[in-house]
C-alpha cells in the first residue's frame, strides 16, 4: 500500500516537474524569440530573381543587374559608400589621407586579409588589380574592357604600392569624385592568384575580398554565393546567396507567389497595389529611395527635333502624373531634372518647367513654325513598364501635332542602336550608381556621351556644359560643387536634349522573413546584402 | 405476261428513299448527327468573321482611348470584358484584334496558296529537272519548324505585321506545293487526260479544265488546316513583339501584355486567349467536317 502511494506521489511529482520545466522553457523561449527578433539572426539562404546574370563576373565588362548584385556581393574596393549619405567608408583600406590639392591619395590597407582564395591582400596585390587595364602583359588582361568606366584611370598620375600595406594614388588634377569611384565595380581588386591562374578567364572564376564569395556559377543563369568567413568585417549573417536570372516579369512574379524568391527588384510595378493591401500572402514592399531618373532622350540631331522650340513642346506635352499612376502603380516621384532629391546640387525649381501643359505645347509648335504632323520614332526596351510608358507618351504626343511610331526592341539592339546614336526619341533611365551627381550628368558631356541617345555634342551650348561638368569633378569644396550641378541642371532644361519624366522609387518585392533590407543602394540596383538576415 | 403489283402499303426500305422524300427535322437531324461540330464551328467562326469585318458596329469603345482612371477593371455593366492597364476596353480591342488576326491570316493564306499551288502545278506537270529545283526548295524549307522559319523570316525582314504576314506565307508554301504536286502526279496520268492531250487540247486548258477542279475538294481542307495554324502562328509572333506596333489590338500581344497581370488582372490575358483558342479550335472543326464529307470514303463509312 506504502509502496503505492510513493509511486502515485512520484508519478505526480514528475508530471509537475515537467510541466514546470516546460513552462519555463516556454518562457524562455518567449523571451528569446522576442530577443532574437530585435537582433540579426545568423543562417538560411536568401533567393534573389533578377532580370539577367551575364557571362562573366569580370568587373570590367559585365553587364545587368543580376551580374551586379553578385560583384557587389563577392566585391570590395578601397572604400565603400553610404548611398543615404555619400558618405565614404572604409573598405580595404582602414584610412586614408587626401592632400590638400587633392592630387595626392594615401591608403593604409589593413593587415592580415585575405582573398577568398586564399591569397593576402596586399598593397602589390591591390596595385596590380587596380592597373590590370593598363598592363597589357598581365595575363588577365584583355583589350577593350572596362566599358562602365574605369576608376577614373585616365587622370592618374601614378598608382604605386608603397610598402606592403600603402597604396599611393597621385592624380593629374583634382576629382572630387575618385573615392566614390573606388566603390563601383571596376574599383574592386581581384585575386592575382585568380589573375594567374585562369589569365583572361578570370571572370568566370572571380575570387575577390567581398562578404560573399563564389560557390558555384553558371553564366547566364544563377550564381550561388557562400558567407565569406574571412571577411575583413565579419562573417555576414546569411549563409548563403543564390541569384538566379529570370526570362521576364511575369516568371518573376510567378517565382514570387511560389514562394522560390525572396527578393526581388523586378517583379511587375502592378502587383504593388495588391501586394501592399494583402500581407496573407508573406510578401511585402519596401519603397526605395528616388535614385534612378527615368528619361527621353531627344535626338538633336534630326530635323526638326533641333528647334529647341519642338524639344520644349515635347516636353509640356508629356503627362508624367498619368505616368507615375499608370505606368509606375504610383511608384515613382515628379520630376525636376537632371539630378534627383538626394543628389548634391538638387534644384528643385526645375519642377515649373518639367510638368503637363499640352496647350503650352501647341502653342510651341506654332511659334516654330513646323509643318504638322511631326512624325518621329520612339525607341524603347520591350521589357518592364517601358511599353506602357511608350505608349502614353505617344498618346500624349499624337494630341499635340505628332505623328509617333513606336519602335519596340529587345535590350541588345535597344542598347546598339541607342549607343549608335540612331534613336530618335528614346525612352531609359539613369541610376545613381554612385551617390555623386557627376554620374548622372555624363549623360550630357558631349565627349563621353558623343552620339548617344541626344547627340549632346550637336548642341550650341556643349562647351559651356563640358566646361562645367569638368568644373564639377576638379572642384573640391561641396558647396561650390552644388552651385555647379544647380547651373547644369538649368542648362539641361534650357535646351531639353533629355526630358525628365520621373524619378523613380523602386518597390522591393521582399518576403516577410527578409530583415534590414537596404533603400537606398538597393533603388540604384547596388543591392548590400552585408545587412540582411533572415527571420528563422 | 402476269404484271408485277407491288403493294404500296409496304414502305420502301430507308436507303432507296429519295432524299427530298425525308422529312427535313430528320434531314436536319442526321446532318447534326454527322457534322455537329463543323456546324457549330462554323457557326462560331461565321460569328467572329462578322465582327471582325464590322468591329466599329460591333466595339463599344474606341480600342485606343485610355481611361487612366479604370485602370484593370474586372468584368462589369460598363465594360463586358474588363479593362487593361492603360483603360481600355478589352471587349472593344478583342473584337478588332480578331480584325488583325483574320485578315493577317487569310492573307497569308492568299499568298502561300496562290504560290504553293503554282510551284505544285508546274512541278508535277512539268516534271523534270523542274519538279527537281522545286521540291529541294520546298524541302529546305519543310526542314524548319514553322514557327521558327517565321521568326527567322520576320528577323531578317524587320519586325511588322506585313513582314509578319510574308514569313508566315513563305513558311506555308511548301505544304500547298507538295499536296499540289501529288494530286497533279495522280490526275495527269488518268485517261480523261490522256484523251484531252491526244485531241490536242493545249497544257492550259487541260491544267484548269481538267486538273484543277478535282483539286479544290483537298485544296479546302487544307486550307483550312493552314488558316488555323496561320492563325495560331501570327498570334505567337505578335506575343514575341515582333508583329503589329505597341498598343495596336491583338490577341496575341493582348496575351503578351496581360501574361504578367495574371495575378493581379487575369481578365486582361484571359479574354483574347479564350477568343484565339475557340476561333482555332472553330476553324479546326470546319476543316474536319469537310474533310469528312469531301471525302468519298470517309463519306461512305459514315452514311
Amino acid at each position: 500500500m506504502r509502496s503505492r502511494v510513493f509511486l502515485v506521489l512520484a508519478a505526480l511529482a514528475l508530471i509537475l516537474s515537467i510541466s514546470h520545466v516546460q513552462a519555463h522553457n516556454a518562457t524562455f523561449q518567449a523571451t528569446a524569440q522576442a530577443t532574437a527578433q530585435a537582433t540579426p539572426q545568423r543562417g538560411g539562404t536568401l533567393n534573389v530573381a533578377a532580370e539577367s546574370m551575364s557571362n562573366s563576373l569580370d568587373i570590367g565588362f559585365w553587364q545587368g543587374f543580376g551580374a551586379l548584385h553578385v560583384i557587389d556581393s563577392i566585391g570590395e574596393g578601397l572604400v565603400r559608400a553610404n548611398f543615404e549619405t555619400g558618405k565614404v567608408l572604409p573598405g580595404l583600406a582602414e584610412s586614408w589621407k587626401v592632400s590638400s590639392d587633392g592630387l595626392d591619395y594615401v591608403f593604409n590597407i589593413r593587415k592580415g586579409m585575405v582573398f577568398q582564395d586564399g591569397a593576402p591582400i596586399t598593397a602589390q596585390a591591390i596595385v596590380r588589380s587596380m592597373k590590370r587595364s593598363q598592363t597589357p602583359k598581365d595575363p588577365a588582361y584583355i583589350d577593350g574592357m572596362y566599358m562602365y568606366g574605369n576608376q577614373g584611370i585616365d587622370n592618374w598620375q601614378s598608382l604605386d604600392a608603397v610598402d606592403d600595406n600603402t597604396v599611393e594614388l597621385k592624380l593629374k588634377k583634382p576629382n572630387a569624385t575618385q573615392l566614390l569611384v573606388f566603390t563601383r565595380p571596376d574599383g574592386y581588386i581581384i585575386s592575382p592568384k585568380a589573375m594567374d591562374t585562369y589569365g583572361k578567364d578570370v571572370g568566370l572564376h572571380m575570387a575577390m575580398a567581398g562578404p560573399y564569395k563564389i560557390e558555384r556559377f553558371v553564366p547566364g543563369q544563377e550564381a550561388v554565393l557562400d558567407a565569406n568567413p574571412d571577411y575583413w568585417a565579419g562573417k555576414p549573417y546569411l549563409d548563403k546567396i543564390i541569384i538566379r536570372a529570370y526570362p521576364d516579369e511575369a516568371s518573376i512574379l510567378a517565382a514570387l507567389q511560389a514562394g522560390e524568391v525572396d527578393l526581388t527588384l523586378y517583379a511587375p510595378f502592378d502587383s504593388v497595389p495588391r501586394i501592399q493591401k494583402d500581407s496573407s500572402g508573406g510578401l511585402r514592399i519596401v519603397v526605395g529611395a528616388p535614385l534612378v531618373d527615368l528619361l527621353l532622350g531627344i535626338n538633336v540631331t534630326q530635323k526638326p527635333l533641333d528647334n529647341v522650340m519642338v524639344r520644349q513642346a515635347i516636353n509640356y506635352a508629356i503627362d508624367r502624373d498619368a505616368i507615375i499612376q499608370a505606368g509606375l502603380a504610383g511608384m515613382g516621384q515628379a520630376p525636376a531634372s537632371i539630378l534627383a532629391p538626394n543628389d548634391l546640387g538638387f534644384d528643385p525649381a526645375g519642377k515649373t518647367i518639367s510638368h503637363y501643359d499640352p496647350t503650352k505645347a501647341k502653342q510651341l509648335l506654332t511659334q516654330a513654325g513646323v509643318t504638322l504632323p511631326i512624325p518621329v520614332t520612339l525607341s524603347f526596351e520591350n521589357d518592364r513598364f517601358w511599353p506602357v510608358l511608350a505608349e502614353l507618351i505617344s498618346n500624349n504626343l499624337n494630341a499635340v501635332g505628332f505623328k509617333v511610331t513606336l519602335d519596340r526592341l529587345d535590350q541588345g539592339s535597344f542598347a546598339g542602336k541607342e549607343s549608335a546614336g540612331k534613336t530618335v526619341l528614346a525612352l531609359d533611365q539613369r541610376s545613381t550608381f554612385l551617390p555623386d551627381p557627376n554620374d548622372k550628368v555624363l549623360i550630357v558631356d558631349s565627349v563621353l556621351s558623343i552620339g548617344g541617345m541626344s547627340h549632346p555634342e550637336a548642341l550650341p551650348t556643349a562647351k559651356q556644359l563640358d566646361a562645367l561638368i569638368d568644373s564639377g569633378t576638379t572642384t573640391l569644396d561641396p558647396a561650390a560643387r552644388a552651385g555647379i550641378y544647380k547651373q547644369i541642371q538649368a542648362m539641361v532644361l534650357d535646351q531639353m536634349n533629355i526630358v525628365y519624366l520621373a524619378y523613380l522609387t523602386p518597390p522591393i518585392f521582399v518576403r516577410d522573413r527578409v530583415q534590414n533590407v537596404d533603400t537606398q543602394g538597393t533603388a540604384a540596383g547596388r543591392v548590400d546584402f552585408r545587412g540582411i538576415w533572415l527571420k528563422q | 405476261m402476269v404484271p408485277i403489283v407491288k403493294d404500296a402499303s409496304a414502305p420502301l426500305p430507308v436507303k432507296q428513299l429519295p432524299i427530298n422524300s425525308i422529312p427535313l427535322v430528320k434531314r436536319l437531324s442526321r446532318l447534326w448527327r454527322k457534322y455537329s461540330l463543323a456546324v457549330v464551328g462554323g457557326v462560331f467562326f461565321t460569328i467572329v468573321l462578322i465582327v471582325s469585318v464590322f468591329a466599329p458596329t460591333f466595339a463599344p469603345y474606341d480600342p485606343m482611348t485610355l481611361d487612366l482612371k479604370s485602370r484593370l477593371a474586372g468584368p462589369s455593366a460598363a465594360h463586358v470584358f474588363g479593362t487593361d492597364n492603360l483603360g481600355r476596353d478589352v471587349l472593344s480591342r478583342v473584337i478588332y484584334g480578331g480584325r488583325t488576326v483574320l485578315s493577317g491570316a487569310f492573307a497569308a493564306l492568299a499568298m502561300s496558296f496562290a504560290i504553293g499551288l503554282s510551284i505544285g502545278i508546274i512541278a508535277g506537270y512539268k516534271g523534270g529537272w523542274l519538279d527537281n529545283l522545286f521540291m529541294r526548295l520546298m524541302d529546305i524549307l519543310l526542314s524548319f519548324p514553322s514557327v521558327l522559319l517565321a521568326i527567322l523570316i520576320v528577323t531578317s525582314l524587320g519586325a511588322g505585321q506585313t513582314n509578319v504576314v510574308i514569313a508566315i506565307g513563305i513558311a506555308q508554301i511548301p505544304i500547298f506545293a507538295r499536296l499540289v504536286r501529288s494530286i497533279v502526279l495522280i490526275l495527269v496520268n488518268q485517261e480523261y487526260v490522256a484523251a484531252a492531250r491526244s485531241l490536242g487540247a493545249r497544257d492550259r486548258t487541260i491544267i484548269f479544265s481538267h486538273i484543277f477542279p478535282n483539286m479544290i475538294p483537298p485544296m479546302l481542307v487544307q486550307a483550312t488546316a493552314m488558316l488555323a495554324i496561320g492563325i495560331a502562328t501570327l498570334t505567337a509572333l505578335n506575343f514575341l513583339g515582333l508583329g503589329v506596333e505597341t498598343g495596336t489590338p491583338d490577341w496575341g500581344m493582348m496575351v503578351a501584355d496581360g501574361q504578367k497581370l495574371l495575378f493581379d488582372a487575369p481578365h486582361v490575358a484571359f479574354f483574347p486567349g479564350l477568343c484565339l483558342v475557340l476561333t482555332v479550335l472553330s476553324v479546326n472543326f470546319i476543316g474536319d467536317g469537310l474533310r469528312d464529307h469531301l471525302d468519298p470514303r470517309l463519306r461512305n463509312q459514315a452514311g
